[in-house]
């Protein structure tokens, strides 16, 4: 039943992105003159096929047997307490990069993710990540010239526009 | 042979070139190594600095990073399932299995053998061939073979790395739909962009490849408990070259992958990536077990490593012969033309004949040097094993934003891999194929202009896909290909319903 019930989930998310895709097309099906096909052809017989081999799969699944390739989770992994970070931490560094900046954000993400995924040593953790850090923006910023966000909020602002400068 | 001779006569008659061609080759391979930061970023930030070289000797250190960044992108695919550059991706279907089968050494010595095979045997296809072949593809190749290779490619590939026929199809799909994101390529009309100014540049394949490849390998590595004893397995890992033996079996596999990276090579815009795929999916597709393609087939890493290395060759002829880059490194090495006041065309051979031979000298000498190379490079690169995965996934997590953010600038690129790489987590898990999303996202665009220019061309006459020989053997190539994938589908339902 646990499978019936992915394999409708499977089938949800996979028919709908088609079917998604499939209907926003006529919001630019605007005619172009040199071109008889126009704009939305092209993405419409590719959700159409979307569609189509989702139906498909889905339908061969409810005559089928289970098979062991779909089972979703992996016996290793951890708890669902100790996942959660995993995913989170680096959503939160990704969002919140434009506002600290990359310089702040890479020397707080590494020890604060590499302590969530297990060392609990925090003066190895710091040891390591930190001249890593170091290191990695030392080489993008002098000699490979990449233009890091500086970020907007007080205090990481003035932090990484010093260190830039220093780099310079 | 008095040719390649001027060749090597220029290459070691100053000392510089030597070092050149040296910090060529391990720079390109470290940069091939690493996820995101290709062999594209460093030759785009060398160009300026390029000015104060020779022509002769900008054009060999770009054709010597070529050489050697196409292969360091296979270490890192074999070891942890993170490809430095796309053509490195269908290495990672089988080396990584066999990584975990604790047979790491056995497919990073496969993949150094194998590149410098196939690199040599389409670096002496680029010295025999050049002129004949140039002339032949200015005449002979336009919109209609790139379509149809586009699909024959796309079928080849269609089903890598899903557990299923339907899953790779659909895997593709939304990878073509992903590539359809921006502006129309005829009419530049706006699609799926919502407003946004970050999407209406399109998704590039950068951040998709990193996201889905890298990013969801980190949340994978690090969402479960890595026991000691697999610390342990992996600490061990040497280079181990298969035997003679496997090379014979081999041999029509790897004949045939350097031949079809090489033709796929000098195809503009697709270059070392559709040489994989392409190479990899006839291995699969000819073998009498295909069913152990994807769990640790060593035919599967010969077959993409000397695919996508003798691209590179390949991907010399339209840039010497027509001034048409094959892929980004070509284009870069067509602005070292522009610097220096050169043009390209066929009158290069004979206008510039020792430059010439002295970049197809290195990029020879950059291919037997892959061999010793890859072998001292792969024992070093085997040693990160050793880091524990609390600190080697943050560190490729920060790589990956690093050369995704270094594309366009842009911290919503950033945001795309992250997304990218969520999705790809769960798609993965579930038996869809994030190799097919990239492949799709990589070649919908090119196809459909392709299409596009095919249709106003024959004035929307379809039989022209049929009338043009080239065209008619890749289309009918694809769907045979899709033929004996359904077939051979249906025979698997049918077998499992009878048991």
């Amino acid at each position: 039943m646990n499978s019936h019930k992915t394999y409708l989930g499977e089938f949800i998310v996979t028919f709908g992105i088609g079917l998604i895709a499939f209907l926003q097309t006529f919001s630019f099906d605007d005619p172009i003159e040199l071109y008889r096909y126009g704009a939305n052809c092209w993405p419409a017989a590719i959700a159409v096929s979307m569609m189509v081999c989702s139906l498909c799969l889905y339908g061969y699944r409810r005559i089928a047997p289970p098979s062991k390739e779909d089972a979703a989770e992996d016996p290793d992994d951890l708890p669902f307490r100790k996942r959660v970070p995993v995913f989170v931490i680096p959503i939160i560094f990704v969002l919140l990069l434009p506002y600290i900046g990359f310089y702040a954000g890479v020397l707080i993400f590494l020890p604060v993710y590499s302590w969530f995924l297990g060392q609990r040593r925090i003066l190895k953790t710091l040891s390591v990540c930190i001249p890593v850090a170091a290191l990695i923006i030392f080489i993008f910023t002098k000699y490979l010239f990449v233009p890091f966000p500086v970020g907007t909020w007080a205090g990481f602002y003035e932090f990484n526009s010093a260190l830039v400068a220093f780099l310079y | 042979m008095e040719h390649m001779l001027m060749g090597l006569q220029y290459l070691f008659s100053d000392p510089f070139n030597i070092v050149l061609f040296l910090a060529a080759l391990f720079g390109g391979m470290f940069f091939g190594a690493v996820p995101g930061i290709s062999v594209t970023t460093l030759g785009a930030i060398l160009l300026p600095f390029t000015v104060y070289l020779t022509p002769a000797q900008a054009l060999m250190v770009y054709g010597v990073m070529y050489c050697s960044g196409t292969y360091g992108g296979a270490i890192m695919a074999i070891l942890f399932n993170i490809p430095g550059a796309a053509e490195n991706a269908p290495t990672a279907f089988d080396g990584y299995p066999l990584t975990k089968q604790g047979k790491a050494g056995l497919a990073i010595g496969a993949a150094v053998t194998c590149s410098a095979m196939g690199g040599l045997m389409s670096c002496i296809g680029m010295m025999l061939g050049t002129d004949v072949i140039a002339r032949w593809a200015i005449v002979s190749f336009g919109p209609p073979e790139m379509f149809a290779v586009i699909f024959c490619g796309c079928a080849l590939a269609s089903t890598m790395g899903a557990s299923s026929t339907l899953k790779g199809w659909i895997s593709l799909a939304f990878g073509l739909l992903l590539a359809t994101v921006g502006a129309d390529p005829v009419g530049g009309i706006f699609r799926y962009t919502y407003g946004s100014v970050g999407l209406t540049g399109g998704i590039s394949f950068i951040p998709l490849l990193l996201g889905f490849f890298s990013i969801s390998e980190v949340f994978a590595n690090a969402s479960i408990g890595v026991s000691k004893e697999n610390i342990k397995a992996y600490s061990n890992v040497g280079v181990e070259f298969p035997s003679l033996r496997t090379f014979w079996q081999q041999r029509v596999n790897i004949l045939r992958s350097a031949g079809c990276g090489f033709c796929c090579g000098m195809l503009p815009g697709l270059g070392a990536t559709l040489a994989a795929f392409m190479s990899y999916g006839f291995a699969r597709s000819t073998s009498r077990n295909p069913e152990r393609f994807g769990k640790g087939e060593l035919a599967g890493v010969i077959a993409s490593e000397t695919g996508n290395n003798a691209a590179t060759g390949g991907a010399m002829i339209p840039m010497l012969a027509l001034g048409l880059p094959g892929g980004s490194t070509t284009a870069l090495m067509l602005s070292v033309f522009l610097l220096h006041g050169l043009e390209p065309g066929p009158l290069i051979m004979t206008q510039q004949t020792q430059m010439v031979w002295a970049v197809f000298m290195a990029m020879f000498l950059a291919n037997c040097s892959i061999l010793g190379l890859g072998y001292v490079a792969s024992k070093t690169v085997t040693s990160l094993l050793r880091i524990p995965t609390s600190f080697l996934m943050p560190f490729i997590f920060v790589l990956s934003c690093i050369g995704t953010y270094a594309l366009r600038n842009s911290v919503f690129d950033v945001c795309i891999m992250l997304v990218a790489g969520l999705f790809g987590f769960l798609v993965k898990r579930h038996g869809y194929s994030a190799a097919g999303i990239v492949l799709g996202s990589i070649l919908g665009s090119l196809g459909e202009a392709a299409f596009a220019k095919t249709m106003q061309m024959s004035d929307y006459d379809w039989t022209i896909f049929l009338t043009r020989p080239f065209c008619a053997f890749f289309i009918g190539a694809g769907l045979l290909s899709l033929g004996i994938i359904a077939y051979r589908s249906l025979k698997t339902i049918s077998l499992a319903r009878h048991h």
